[in-house]
């Protein structure tokens, strides 16, 4: 079928490599077309496959720290048709600021867990085939509740209902979208959205989607002390 | 036995005992022949002056000998003074037998044969002093040939001496004129004894001039710094070379001898003592200086003490012999000397403490050494404390430490190749060296080289200690990486995939609605142990601190605390990266002065700051809650975190009272390796 995702999975673990072929394949909306261990098959695969997608494991040989992200980055550099998702093991922000380093199109970071949700995990792959950004709710979260207790952020505060536009807009949703699951109005997500990229010191009339992506990331930033 | 300003604790041995029991016996015979000078009056200037340089030299020569000097010079020294003094009192004892007492004239010949042959023996030894000064040894085996020559002009002239002393007729004319060159008061039978005599009385002034010329072509061959050290002796030896000429003119000219002969004898032996004393005391020569410990305020100490004594010991032999017999008189100045002899001694350690307080003895060398150890930097501090006690314990022209790959350090200035390396060593493993070298002419003695090795060893185990602490950290932090990622890799994958494999299972339930949910719960619950597996990784070693570094991790640390945190970076602190030990101790620490926030302050706001000097990392932790009482150490976490920074050379300070704000601080040596993106 030609509107399967065309996929490539790089991860070194047997188990998790085959469950998450097999997962993404009991959709019937991807075609996994290679299943790799390594980095440099990763990228051999790619350069011969062309796919839609690279679903990408943080953590691979030789080092098993962050060579996935360096992967991520070297793929969209040679492949900027091709989306990235990232499976990660942290929930630290740090790993998703260093993936996004250099521009947030067509990338996703998601925390493992993610692949027993299906859902989610097809979500964050339309995305990026799309050009769109997804950073996981959990990555967000964490940040958010932690805020709460801490808030060191040179802007001004999020009320609690853009807090949750932002968690949205974090996991790529479009206005239409956000409305439907936060029961609003599409108008007053678009307010709300609005607001948050003012309070963020961001163009409010630019709201493209990886603009709304860079939005959440300034965010996160902005709990970074200076 | 009491030493005259000699460092009380240093180490002497029996030859500086006995190099002082022979000053002693001369200050004794001394006293004694003031004594018989006080009735007699006889040769008065000569006495005198002679007598007072003689005991200098014999003073020099034990100071020489416990300052472990070239020994043999020494002794040279100590033998030159005594020979002179008993040839002296013996003088005085057989003018006083013969002219005082009308003793027999084979008591007065006995008495003058003693005196002579104590003088045939001091002068060659003279010579053999210049020859061999200032190392004790030839200048070459080329000399060897002038000491077999001294040697036999000395057994001559002893010989000589011999046979003549039993044609003497008039011992008083004997005593009082040249008679060895007028014949005068001997019998005729004499004269083959005098005429060798006069012989051997040539070869020796022949060996004279040649000896002062061997210490002048020593020191045209030393180097600047020896050159300076036995100028004055040169010096010596040239004035004598002046003093002998004008002393044979004077006595051609008189029949008996003048005073002015008398002065001149007197001069060179003076000048003899000077010439020593300047540059043993002036140009550290043997470093004699460094054990005597000069002052001004010492050596007038001194100078009182000995003078009093010696006034003492002789104003009672004058005393006593104007009023007692002669014999008694004698026997009283000795005892009268021995029993002065301890308070001088005593007065001379009481004042020694007083200038200088208590002396680094060997016991307190090792001790002090061992107390800066405890408090001191290792391993770069400690090479500089040994390099210091080495040469203060035991007096070196250089010493040179050097702990391999790890530290080095020196003290005094390098002239040629170590004499003595002493491994620093502990448990069979090298850490490095202790290179020493003695100043010119002087030797290392058993008992310095058991101190230095005694040192070094003790910096052996220092650093051994040192290196194992670090090694412990080092391993305890490979450790804690290990297992983070062995969670990591392991037990989370595992999770993940039975996850993956949950979700297949309820995809394929085809609508068993039952089974499909509590598939479902249990994929959630599973989720759940992945995220307190998440937590768990990031307890025992945070990734975020391995991947982003100290500055990152102490962010997550903060941000995750439930109260009000102010965080404080250092700007240039930023993007750089520290060796795992070093990150992961000040990690720790922060993290741990947290915990003890949350769990005992009480307090409503923290003040959280890292600093970086571009050799030492700071962190400090400050709360403003209830504080705690110093000494009751609030949570045990405190003393684990003062174990991990000192084994990496750093420290911990806790700052507290109850009822005020806490402050933690951390310090700790460390060197940026890299930078990485922020």
């Amino acid at each position: 079928m030609s509107d399967r995702f065309r996929v490539v999975i790089a991860e070194d673990h047997y188990l998790v490599r085959e469950g998450t072929r097999r997962l993404l394949e009991s959709t019937g909306r991807v075609q996994v077309v290679a299943a790799v261990a390594d980095p440099a098959a990763l990228l051999a695969a790619v350069d011969r496959h062309s796919p839609d997608v690279a679903v990408v494991d943080i953590r691979m040989p030789p080092t098993h720290q962050t060579e996935g992200i360096g992967a991520a980055r070297t793929i969209r550099a040679r492949h900027p048709s091709t989306g990235v998702v990232v499976l990660s093991q942290y929930a630290h922000a740090l790993y998703a600021f260093e993936l996004f380093r250099d521009g947030t199109a067509g990338m996703a970071y998601l925390l493992k867990d993610r692949v027993g949700d299906l859902d989610e995990l097809l979500h964050a792959v339309e995305t990026v085939t799309r050009g769109g950004s997804v950073i996981d709710p959990a990555v967000v979260e964490s940040l958010i509740a932690r805020g709460a207790n801490a808030p060191p952020s040179r802007l001004p505060a999020l009320t609690e209902r853009e807090h949750d536009v932002l968690r949205e807009m974090a996991q790529g949703h479009s206005n239409q979208a956000i409305a439907e699951r936060l029961y609003l109005s599409r108008s007053a997500v678009e307010k709300h959205v609005s607001a948050i990229l003012a309070k963020l010191g961001l163009d409010p009339d630019d709201d493209s989607v990886s603009r709304r992506v860079v939005a959440v990331l300034a965010f996160l930033r902005s709990y970074e002390p200076s | 036995m009491g030493t005259a300003g000699v460092a009380v604790d240093s180490a002497k041995g029996w030859e500086s005992s006995i190099a002082w029991a022979v000053v002693t016996v001369d200050v004794v015979v001394f006293t004694v022949g003031g004594a018989l000078l006080a009735v007699t009056g006889f040769e008065v200037v000569a006495f005198v002056a002679v007598s007072i340089g003689a005991v200098g030299l014999g003073v020099l020569g034990a100071l020489v000998v416990t300052a472990r000097g070239p020994v043999r010079t020494g002794w040279l020294l100590l033998a030159i003074g005594s020979g002179m003094l008993v040839s002296m009192t013996f003088r005085q004892a057989a003018w006083f037998a013969y002219e005082e007492r009308g003793a027999t004239i084979d008591v007065a010949r006995g008495l003058y044969l003693v005196s002579d042959v104590a003088f045939t023996l001091w002068l060659p030894l003279q010579l053999l002093l210049f020859f061999t000064f200032p190392d004790g040894r030839l200048p070459s085996p080329r000399w060897r040939p002038a000491i077999g020559l001294l040697a036999i002009v000395t057994v001559t002239a002893t010989g000589a001496l011999f046979g003549a002393v039993g044609f003497i007729r008039d011992p008083a004319a004997v005593l009082a004129g040249d008679s060895w060159t007028t014949r005068a008061g001997f019998a005729a039978e004499a004269e083959p004894y005098l005429q060798v005599f006069d012989a051997v009385t040539g070869v020796l002034l022949l060996l004279f001039v040649l000896s002062i010329a061997s210490l002048v072509v020593r020191m045209r061959r030393a180097d600047d710094d020896e050159r300076r050290r036995i100028a004055w002796v040169v010096y010596t030896g040239v004035a004598w070379l002046v003093l002998i000429p004008v002393a044979a003119v004077e006595r051609a000219s008189k029949p008996v001898l003048s005073n002015l002969q008398e002065a001149l004898g007197g001069l060179a032996v003076l000048v003899l003592a000077g010439g020593f004393a300047v540059a043993l005391f002036r140009h550290r020569l043997w470093d004699v200086d460094v054990v005597v410990r000069r002052t001004t305020v010492y050596g007038l100490l001194w100078l009182a003490i000995v003078g009093t004594y010696a006034a003492v010991a002789a104003g009672f032999g004058l005393v006593a012999g104007a009023r007692l017999p002669v014999e008694v008189a004698i026997v009283l100045t000795v005892l009268a000397t021995l029993v002065f002899q301890p308070a001088r001694q005593h007065l001379e350690q009481a004042a020694d403490r007083w200038v200088f307080g208590r002396r680094r003895s060997p016991a307190q060398a090792v001790h002090g050494l061992a107390e800066r150890i405890d408090t001191g930097q290792v391993p770069i501090g400690i090479a500089a404390q040994l390099a210091t006690t080495a040469s203060t314990a035991v007096a070196l022209a250089h010493v040179e430490v050097v702990l391999d790959g790890l530290a080095s350090a020196s003290r005094g200035t390098p002239n040629g190749e170590p004499v003595l390396r002493v491994p620093i060593v502990c448990a069979g493993r090298r850490f490095g060296e202790l290179r020493c070298r003695p100043h010119v002419g002087r030797r290392l003695t058993p008992d310095d080289e058991a101190l230095l090795s005694a040192l070094a060893s003790q910096v052996g185990l220092a650093v051994s200690h040192e290196q194992l602490s670090s090694r412990i950290v080092h391993a305890h932090e490979t450790e804690r990486r290990r297992i983070e990622r062995n969670i990591h890799d392991g037990a989370q994958q595992e999770l993940v995939a039975l996850v993956t494999q949950l979700r297949l299972a309820r995809n394929q339930m085809n609508g068993d609605e039952r089974c499909a949910q509590v598939l479902a719960d249990v994929q959630r619950e599973v989720h759940e142990i992945l995220v307190n597996l998440r937590e768990l990784a990031q307890g025992i070693h945070p990734s975020v601190l391995a991947d982003g570094g100290i500055v990152a991790a102490v962010e997550d640390s903060c941000s995750r605390l439930p109260l009000p945190v102010t965080l404080c970076v250092e700007p240039s602190l930023r993007g750089c990266r520290f060796t795992d030990e070093v990150e992961g101790a000040v990690h720790f620490f922060v993290s741990e002065a947290l915990t003890n926030v949350l769990k005992h302050a009480a307090a409503t706001g923290v003040d959280v700051r890292l600093g970086f000097d571009g050799a030492r990392l700071t962190a400090q932790v400050v709360d403003d809650g209830i504080g705690f009482e110093p000494g009751s150490a609030v949570g045990g976490g405190l003393g684990g975190l003062g174990d991990r920074l000192h084994a990496l050379g750093g420290t911990l300070s806790v700052d507290s009272r109850l009822g005020e704000r806490t402050r933690l601080s951390a310090r700790l040596p460390a060197a940026p390796m890299a930078r990485v993106s922020p």
